[in-house]
């Protein structure tokens, strides 16, 4: 296949001249952006992207072609970001805690019952909160075009069903490899135990782990309720995407194109999140029709965990920017 | 010079040995751990990862001085005497492009990570000194054909086709 | 263009297989202004994953077991067990294999497992080398095929069917292509008139057991670990080093605390020889995704048939070529999407087709020019790529054999799923 364009000399071409309108925009100049990322086409995420193409394809006449890789086929979240800084890439929408490697500030999203909305979390990522975190991104040559939604995480495990905290003494419940949900779990004494999400329905199986903490979707697309027997749905934690888009690529772009990229960014978030809660039901309805055992967490026991684990809050404000931050998601959650 | 080569062997070895038999004592460990104390090592895995990322990048310069890269030698085994020299010559020489192409972006993909700070998710330490098993392992590589190269040019201008066939060949 | 002129002419030329792959794709890069930086992370990528930690793992403990006289015992015993037998070693060996990728979930790892004892084995009883190793590449293929299987969970995922029920299809399945090469073992002993041992008597294999014991014990604990649930199968092969170097060291103390680091060196060179290939395989894998080369590639092949058997080999032969250049679980990530609506119109069953898809990479896990098996298996035999290639031939025709039966006999696929 030919390229058209390339990322690199297109962006030194015009050097930061993003705030002023170009006057004349190269109108027949057409911008193709990689957009890859790690979920099937099916989910949420995976199918918001497929959108923002549509969108974006519709509303440009042409000037701007999206191709979608889906699957990881370009590789994990992390080194979707590396091919996007070095300019192979252009878009992904990142899981947060795979965004942590360069803006560490993700991992505030690690922290459990920080939120207990999806309406809190969509007004902070789209209000303050969000433009904070967009700043962090733009010193990283990232620019956010948006934030999307995979849904609160809920646990699950094989030994007994989890109606308290108590119940999760003991357990070895697998996190994904953030330090703070490692903290968050071992201060109720569940493990907080690390494997491979690539080896985690083995692990789940075999019963390496006993449980493991994923939203809805994980559960149901990565067939976990096949090696589980319970589930609580518990909410602790909020699982999130940030859409994020080369800085280069992006001041390569004629004002009104990055004007329709913003539009569209917006759209798609208002219509992803939707998605997510939608989808949620059916994959919760799904996961139930497997002969999962369902418990919930009411508000009591939501309190009594996040009292249980207020060391990774201390934890998380020690850090830079921490305290600032939760400052910051207060009068979200107030 | 010579003694600065061995040197070099011997560091390499070492080191390279040393990084399997702890990865292995490490996750064994982890699962130690696990089974027995229900605790895990956050950055037991990346660590883990760490050191074999290490291992087998200095092993693959290791692998050249032992000539245990595998190739298709069909071709070159039909050759003799100087031919054969010759044709180890431009593989030795396709070889040390490959290296010096695979340092160089290695080094700019250091310098990029060293650049925007990314740090390792459980384990804080900077993602560089992952990606830099691949320069270094790859520019010891480039060593390595550099002396290989040396040897058969030597042996090319001395013109011993006895020689050429054992020494050709590697 | 550049990158498959430039593969061939540097593979005929004798580069190294890792640099011929390499290279070309980073001609092919440069010709495209594709960040080089891109070239490295993959590198790096190929060999930074938990999973694969399992193949050097599993080639270290082989070494020790082979220098510390574990290898030697657990063969002795086997050899009272099944030397009487015609191809009794043999059989051994694919049986062993089929233990043992009942607990890996990759191929590869499964030679380096088997092979590393099982090879040394087989030439010492005087079977050829080419034999041997050919053998060994297409049971170590199992590795994939019988559960748990990396590659049938990522298409499991992508095809969104049952895991479960996948990995229940594929045992019959599996041991079908294992009782073929034991036949195969068999004919060929028989026709070579290899000789036998006697049969042993009772006492024979007692003593045999006895001496061998600590040895039996070790793929029992592994086995075990996995199957209990103690570790998973990269932790287990971590586990076996540890206790090979306790039985060595501290029961059969044949090697001394110093001799250890010696075998690890060697199985530094041989793992990062393994590693290297599939480093660079990466960089390649990546391109031609990145190209859209596959689909585009199937698309076209595709849009000319209509007949359902047709359809049926042409994609088989498509996912064999695929399978001889790409990383399994990348073409499973491709190839699933664009195969599956088509395959499902013809009326196939999207759980046989999982399967169809996982023989056939296992197949291309032992055909040049990127077999990961081929270079395991010269890895540690330390035969040339050339000679592996020809003693695998045999068996791949037994494997494509197994491929169209597996295809067009749906039952044995859902035998155990309906
Ligand atoms: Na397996
Ligand atoms: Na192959």
């Amino acid at each position: 296949g030919g390229s058209s364009n390339e990322p690199a000399p297109a962006a030194s071409e015009t050097p930061a001249a993003s705030e002023a309108p170009a006057e004349a925009p190269a109108s027949d100049e057409v911008f193709e952006l990689k957009f890859a990322h790690v979920v099937r086409p099916t989910t949420p995420k995976g199918a918001a992207a497929d959108e923002f193409k549509r969108l974006l394809e519709e509303r440009s006449n042409g000037r701007i072609t999206v191709t979608v890789f889906p699957d990881s086929q370009m590789g994990t979240d992390q080194e979707i970001n590396e091919q996007i800084l070095t300019g192979t890439l252009d878009i992904n929408a990142p899981f947060f805690s795979t965004v942590t490697s360069f803006v560490s500030e993700f991992e505030l999203f690690d922290l459990p019952y920080l939120f207990t909305s999806e309406e809190q979390i969509f007004n902070a990522l789209h209000g303050e909160v969000g433009d904070k975190f967009n700043e962090y991104l733009q010193e990283k040559g990232l620019v956010g075009l948006g934030y999307w939604s995979g849904g609160f995480k809920q646990l699950t495990n094989n030994v007994r069903p989890v109606k308290s905290v108590e119940d999760l003494d003991g357990l070895k419940i697998r996190v994904s490899q953030s330090p703070l949900l490692v903290s968050q779990f071992r201060a109720i004494n569940a493990g907080g135990i690390s494997v491979p999400f690539s080896e985690l329905y083995s692990a789940l199986q075999t019963g390496t782990v006993d449980g493991q903490e994923n939203p809805f979707s994980n559960i149901a697309s990565r067939k976990f309720y096949e090696v589980q027997d319970y589930m609580t749905i518990s909410d602790h934690g909020f699982m999130g995407y940030a859409l994020i888009m080369s800085k280069a690529k992006y001041d390569a772009m004629p004002a009104d194109l990055q004007a329709l990229l913003q539009e569209v960014s917006n759209e798609v978030a208002a219509w992803q999140w939707e998605q997510t809660a939608a989808m949620d039901s059916e994959y919760l309805q799904e996961i139930i029709d497997a002969g999962m055992i369902v418990d919930e967490f009411g508000p009591a026991e939501k309190e009594a965990y996040r009292a249980a684990t207020a060391v990774v809050y201390d934890e998380f404000a020690a850090k830079e920017n921490g305290q600032e931050l939760l400052d910051l998601v207060e009068q979200y959650t107030r | 010079m010579k003694n600065i080569v061995n040197l070099l062997n011997k560091t390499e070895e070492v080191i390279a040995s040393s990084l399997l038999i702890l990865t292995s004592v490490l996750v064994f460990v982890q699962v130690v751990l696990r089974y027995q104390f229900n605790y895990s090592l956050a950055w037991s895995e990346e660590l883990a990862r760490l050191m074999i990322a290490w291992f087998i990048f200095l092993g693959a310069s290791m692998a050249v001085k032992e000539n245990a890269h595998v190739n298709m030698d069909a071709a070159f085994i039909l050759l003799k005497g100087k031919a054969k020299i010759a044709v180890g010559i431009l593989i030795d020489l396709i070889n040390i492009a490959f290296c010096a192409l695979v340092v160089f972006a290695g080094i700019n993909m250091v310098k990029a990570a060293m650049a925007i700070n990314s740090t390792a998710t459980s384990i804080d330490l900077p993602l560089w000194i992952f990606y830099a098993s691949v320069p270094v392992g790859v520019a010891l590589m480039l060593i390595r054909y550099l002396f290989k190269l040396k040897d058969k040019i030597i042996l090319l201008a001395a013109g011993e086709p006895d020689a050429a066939d054992e020494k050709g060949a590697s | 263009m550049v990158l498959l002129i430039s593969f061939i002419v540097l593979l005929l030329l004798g580069v190294p297989i890792a640099i011929t792959t390499g290279l070309s794709t980073i001609l092919a890069m440069m010709d495209q202004g594709i960040a080089l930086t891109t070239a490295v992370q993959r590198m790096f990528s190929g060999v930074d994953s938990f999973s694969l930690m399992a193949i050097p793992f599993f080639i270290f403990s082989g070494d020790i077991m082979l220098k510390g006289g574990a290898s030697k015992r657990l063969i002795d015993f086997a050899n009272k067990l099944f030397g009487w037998i015609t191809g009794g070693l043999p059989i051994t060996a694919v049986i062993s294999s089929m233990f043992f990728a009942a607990l890996s979930g990759s191929s590869p790892a499964t030679v380096a497992g088997v092979g590393g004892v099982m090879i040394p084995n087989l030439v010492e009883k005087k079977y050829p080398k080419k034999f041997s190793v050919g053998l060994m590449c297409a049971a170590g293929s199992l590795g994939i095929i019988i559960p748990p299987s990396i590659t049938m969970m990522t298409y499991g995922v992508v095809s969104e069917q049952s895991i479960s029920r996948l990995f229940m299809a594929a045992i019959v399945p599996g041991i079908f292509i294992g009782m073929t090469l034991v036949l195969y073992s068999y004919i060929y002993a028989r026709i070579m008139k290899h000789e036998k041992s006697a049969v042993p008597t009772f006492r024979e294999v007692l003593t045999a057991f006895k001496s061998a014991f600590f040895s039996i014990m070790m793929p029992v604990i592994i086995l075990g670990g996995i199957y209990l649930g103690f570790a998973t199968p990269t932790e287990a092969a971590a586990v076996a080093i540890i206790y090979s170097l306790v039985i060595s060291l501290l029961i059969y103390r044949e090697i001394k605390p110093a001799d250890v680091m010696g075998i690890a060196r060697k199985s530094v060179i041989t793992s990062a020889m393994i590693m290297f290939v599939i480093a660079n395989s990466k960089i390649f894998s990546w391109f031609l995704t990145f190209q859209q080369i596959p689909g585009k590639v199937a698309e076209s092949v595709l849009s000319l048939e209509s007949n359902p058997i047709v359809i049926l080999l042409a994609i088989n032969v498509i996912l064999l070529f695929v399978g001889m250049i790409m990383d399994s679980s990348a073409a499973v990530l491709i190839l699933t999407p664009l195969f599956l609506p088509i395959v499902m119109d013809l009326g196939v069953d999207p759980i046989h087709f999982g399967v169809i898809m996982i023989v056939n990479l296992a197949i291309g896990m032992l055909t040049p020019p990127f077999g990961l098996n081929l270079f395991v298996a010269s890895g540690i035999s330390g035969l040339s790529i050339p000679n592996v290639v020809r003693g695998t031939l045999p068996f791949i025709a037994v494997l494509i054999i197994n491929l169209m039966i597996i295809t067009f006999v749906p039952q044995l696929s859902l035998m155990l799923v309906k």
